[in-house]
């Protein structure tokens, strides 16, 4: 039997614990759970209050099945979090660490006005916040907030109107900032841009934006995802350091981007394609293809690791040409690809389902993806995904037709299961092409 | 004293409040955070001297990061379930504030479960009775607050 039920140990513990540690505890419930503590004691109320996370969810506070107007509901929420900032400034806890202010509960009459946002974010700023979220629906007026803040190191902003309803924005130490669903026509972009210079990761998702997406003054950018921005044709980056640049869109397949500027990328992730040449960035290592139409010639010098997940080609047979790949990835049934030249790969992993007559065509593409450059790659590491695996003599038949390498390190998964691990048995007699199994 | 520093250097002497010296392998050591920031600052071969911390909570932590490192991975759960079942409330509380003084990250994340699963789904009526907390709310306060944080007791049975 645990000893925590016996009684005569009640003298009361755990509210004289040090600060941080009843924090963490906190920290480790929900909202309301969380909320609930601070009836317990004076001081369990004051550690509620002096918590350096503040986490203001409508959806916590308004029930679902409740009758409460929606107006009034959200009156009260906005006037609780009020209350509990004016808790925190009382107490003199300047250490705020996360604010989220989430209004989610979407209804035309809940409209937040946009000058009890502008007092509640004053005094969020005034607490010395340095991660910040805020969800809103609407903001009614435009150019009437005031964003001022020297700790803000994070934001995370999902609000179409939000930023036509800035008046100023100020946050010089701003590191990390994260746009979604937000109207960024070129005129808020750059006063976004010029408030936040330091910024260094950028997200823009779901906003709509003009088709040149400038993001010039942004000298500090090191990586650049912008996911979902239909109208986006062209991304221009003057940084000398960025590095990662991930453009992510749904499946239109006409759509193309082209990247002005982005000299010092190291990382690409694509999933629609590409109008500038791939030689054209000196400094690229990794190279990834999603769910897109390949339209031409992929060649790089630069390309150490290249990603293809299921893409098409728009012609017959695409030319891949990169010379220095060390590692290679390739996910889909078709491969209309040639790769010339690949006489450092190291790695390859590829991944492929069984076609429905259960044979493994793939092997005769292999041939094709590589040509005879397979006779030169000694150190290869080759792991091959499967789909779901029913009969395991389909993979008996696979590999009977691998005979065209040696000295290579075969290794098979299906749904992530190590499979067989074969090691050199290719010049060994058929009846030991399992002598690895594992 | 090179003679000394050779015949400790694989051990590290810590010396408690009430006296007593515990000898532990670096790898020990360097998981209370303190310790190691302290091993830098001075000589290895001294004695540190740790006067916020009692005999019985070191020995506690030295069992559990000890016995954690003999467990297998797939075994952890249980070990640590079993060490945190062999403290009262009264020892959980003192070597809280012992692992939080010695920065073992490991019980830090521990321990504060532990806590807040006794906490978890539990009335006020309940956690009051339980840790002893005195109330300290004339009834009005409490049903003052009790009516600005009316949205956290939505859905909660009351007893």
């Amino acid at each position: 039997m645990s000893k925590f039920s016996h009684k005569n140990e009640n003298s009361d513990f755990i509210s004289h614990l040090p600060e941080p540690i009843m924090h963490y505890i906190l920290s480790l419930f929900n909202n309301k759970e969380c909320a609930r503590t601070c009836v317990l004691s004076k001081t369990w109320k004051n550690v509620y209050y002096s918590k350096p996370n503040m986490l203001f969810h409508e959806e916590d506070f308004i029930p679902s099945n409740s009758f409460i107007n929606s107006l009034e509901g959200r009156n009260l929420f906005l006037n609780y979090v009020d209350q509990s900032l004016n808790r925190a400034i009382e107490m003199k806890s300047n250490h705020l660490e996360r604010f989220e202010l989430h209004l989610t509960l979407c209804d035309p009459d809940g409209i937040p006005q946009s000058n009890v946002v502008n007092q509640l974010l004053r005094k969020v700023f005034g607490l010395g916040v340095k991660t910040m979220s805020l969800i809103l629906d609407f903001l009614d007026n435009p150019s009437h907030l005031v964003l001022e803040s020297k700790t803000l190191i994070e934001v995370h902003l999902d609000c179409f109107s939000f930023i036509k309803a800035c008046k100023t924005i100020n946050f010089p130490h701003l590191r990390v900032l994260s746009l979604f669903h937000i109207d960024l026509p070129n005129k808020a972009l750059e006063m976004l841009i010029s408030g936040c210079p330091c910024v260094e990761v950028l997200r823009l998702s779901h906003c709509s934006t003009s088709q040149n997406l400038q993001l010039l003054g942004l000298t500090k950018l090191v990586e650049i995802t912008v996911s979902f921005c239909r109208d986006v044709e062209t991304v221009e980056i003057r940084s000398l350091f960025c590095q990662n640049i991930y453009v992510i869109d749904d499946c239109n397949e006409s759509a193309t981007i082209t990247l002005l500027g982005c000299e010092t990328m190291s990382n690409l992730h694509l999933n629609v394609w590409l109008s500038n040449e791939f030689s054209e960035f000196k400094w690229l290592v990794e190279l990834k293809l999603m769910n897109l139409v390949i339209k031409g010639r992929i060649s790089s010098q630069s390309i150490k690791r290249l990603v293809i997940r299921h893409c098409t080609a728009e012609t017959e047979m695409v030319q891949i040409c990169c010379q220095n790949l060390l590692s290679l990835e390739y996910e889909a049934n078709d491969i209309p690809f040639h790769f010339d030249g690949l006489c450092d790969l190291r790695d390859f992993t590829y991944g492929f389902s069984l076609l429905q007559n259960g044979r493994y065509d793939q092997i005769n593409s292999l041939e094709k993806l590589f040509g005879s450059t397979f006779n030169v790659m000694k150190n290869l590491k080759m792991v091959i995904l499967l789909g779901p695996l029913k009969v395991n003599t389909l993979i008996l038949n696979l590999f009977l037709t691998f005979d065209f390498y040696r000295c290579i390190n075969i290794y098979a998964f299906s749904n992530n299961i190590l499979f067989v691990k074969l090691i050199n048995i290719f010049i060994i007699s058929g009846s030991n092409y399992f002598g690895g199994v594992d | 004293m090179a003679e000394k520093a050779s015949e400790s250097s694989n051990s590290i002497s810590l010396n408690t409040v009430d006296g007593k010296i515990f000898k532990v392998s670096p790898t020990i050591a360097n998981q209370m955070q303190t310790i190691q920031s302290l091993i830098k600052a001075y000589d290895s071969s001294r004695v540190i001297s740790l006067p916020h911390v009692n005999a019985f909570h070191l020995s506690k932590i030295i069992e559990y990061l000890e016995g954690k490192s003999a467990t297998t991975v797939s075994a952890v759960k249980e070990f640590e379930a079993q060490f945190m079942k062999d403290l009262s409330l009264k020892q959980l509380k003192g070597l809280l504030i012992a692992v939080g003084y010695l920065k073992v990250n490991e019980l830090l994340e521990l321990m504060p479960k532990t806590v807040a699963k006794l906490i978890e789904n539990k009335s006020v009526e309940f956690l009051r009775k339980f840790f002893g907390i005195v109330n300290d709310f004339t009834p009005s306060e409490e049903a003052k607050i009790r009516e600005e944080i009316a949205w956290a007791f939505d859905g909660v049975d009351e007893d």
